[in-house]
């Protein structure tokens, strides 16, 4: 039996209406100190390195009834943000690609090639309650404890830097969650949530020490369950 | 015969074009593999700190310890060695040269073994 299953087994028995699904979403995270990198990199030798403009996060959420009015999220999460600079690609190859591909070119992610790229990574478990508003049952706001741990790593085509971290935070939100059992006759429900996270993490090793990997901001995520 | 020979050189020009427009990379970081000299001018006489940080942004050597300077061009070499004598590793490294506190010379390079 694969944990999956397991986990499904053991939630299909608890008290209460349950549903697990996954997530996608978008934070605008602080990294107040990858920006200043992101200057150094600017000022120093790359003038056009660019950080990203918002992070990615997905994950798998599992949400249950505690009681009649208080709801519980747990999720195990993934965030990505980072900058980078890349060379070439826009010229008549890229032109000559595209034509190639029938268009399709458009879909690669970068025609050009890294010069420099500097990736976060986050990994994040949340354990999160919600108290579900009188009157209007799909809407709950609360929060709780987040544990995360990431790594930055600074890379080019010649060299590859990387530190890790981990450390607690929190998340508060408002979630908004459907009622029924089904949408248009499949077994499918659909919530949605805003709000905001506290993950700010310091690179621990002695190279690293004092960096600090900031995903704290506003974040919102739309969510895809089966009812167990 | 004709026609199909020109499809044939028609379609074999139009893929050689990509490889005849390919660009050499180009690369802004200075590579280093080995010690190098950073070079710096002292407009008005005062106190000079030069310090290498990594890319994680931490000192990891000081060069020029708030040392007096007078006036003129001054050289001081990299090893490539941080301040416990061990090698940086390879990655990217910004160096800052500070003339009373004022920045005078300021490059990131990377470093390459």
């Amino acid at each position: 039996m694969t944990a999956i299953s397991q986990v499904m087994l053991l939630l299909a028995l608890l008290p209460g209406r349950w549903k697990i699904g996954y997530q996608f979403g978008i934070g605008m995270p602080s990294m107040a100190d990858e920006e200043a990198y992101s200057r150094v990199l600017q000022q120093g030798a790359v003038s056009e390195y660019e950080l990203d403009e918002a992070s990615g996060r997905l994950g798998f959420e599992v949400i249950g009834d505690l009681s009649e009015r208080l709801r519980f999220k747990g999720a195990l999460g993934w965030s990505f943000y980072g900058g980078e600079y890349s060379e070439g690609g826009g010229s008549f190859e890229l032109l000559f690609t595209h034509w190639f591909l029938l268009g399709l070119g458009a879909l690669l992610s970068d025609s050009g090639e890294e010069v420099v790229w500097v990736d976060n990574a986050a990994t994040e478990l949340d354990a999160l309650v919600y108290y579900s508003m009188p009157g209007a049952d799909w809407l709950s706001a609360g929060g709780g404890p987040v544990y995360t741990w990431v790594s930055r790593s600074v890379n080019t085509p010649y060299s590859s830097v990387e530190g890790s971290g981990s450390g607690p935070g929190f998340h508060a939100g408002l979630r908004v969650d459907q009622l029924s059992d089904r949408t248009l006759g499949l077994p499918l429900v659909f919530g949605g949530e805003f709000g905001y996270r506290h993950q700010k993490i310091e690179l621990d090793s002695e190279e690293t020490g004092g960096f600090t990997v900031d995903y704290s901001g506003p974040v919102f995520s739309l969510g895809t369950y089966i009812r167990l | 015969m004709q026609m199909r020979r020109a499809v044939f050189f028609g379609t074999l020009f139009l893929l050689l074009i990509p490889l005849a427009c390919e660009e050499e990379l180009y690369y802004p970081l200075s590579r280093y593999s080995s010690p190098f000299d950073i070079s710096f001018e002292v407009t008005i006489e005062g106190v000079v700190d030069a310090t290498i940080s990594n890319c994680h942004m931490k000192p990891i050597r000081t060069l020029i310890d708030s040392e007096y300077m007078e006036c003129g061009v001054h050289t001081v070499q990299w090893d490539l060695l941080d301040d416990h004598g061990d090698y940086s590793g390879d990655g990217i490294y910004e160096i800052e040269v500070l003339l009373d506190g004022d920045r005078v010379y300021y490059q990131v390079v990377e470093v390459v073994k």
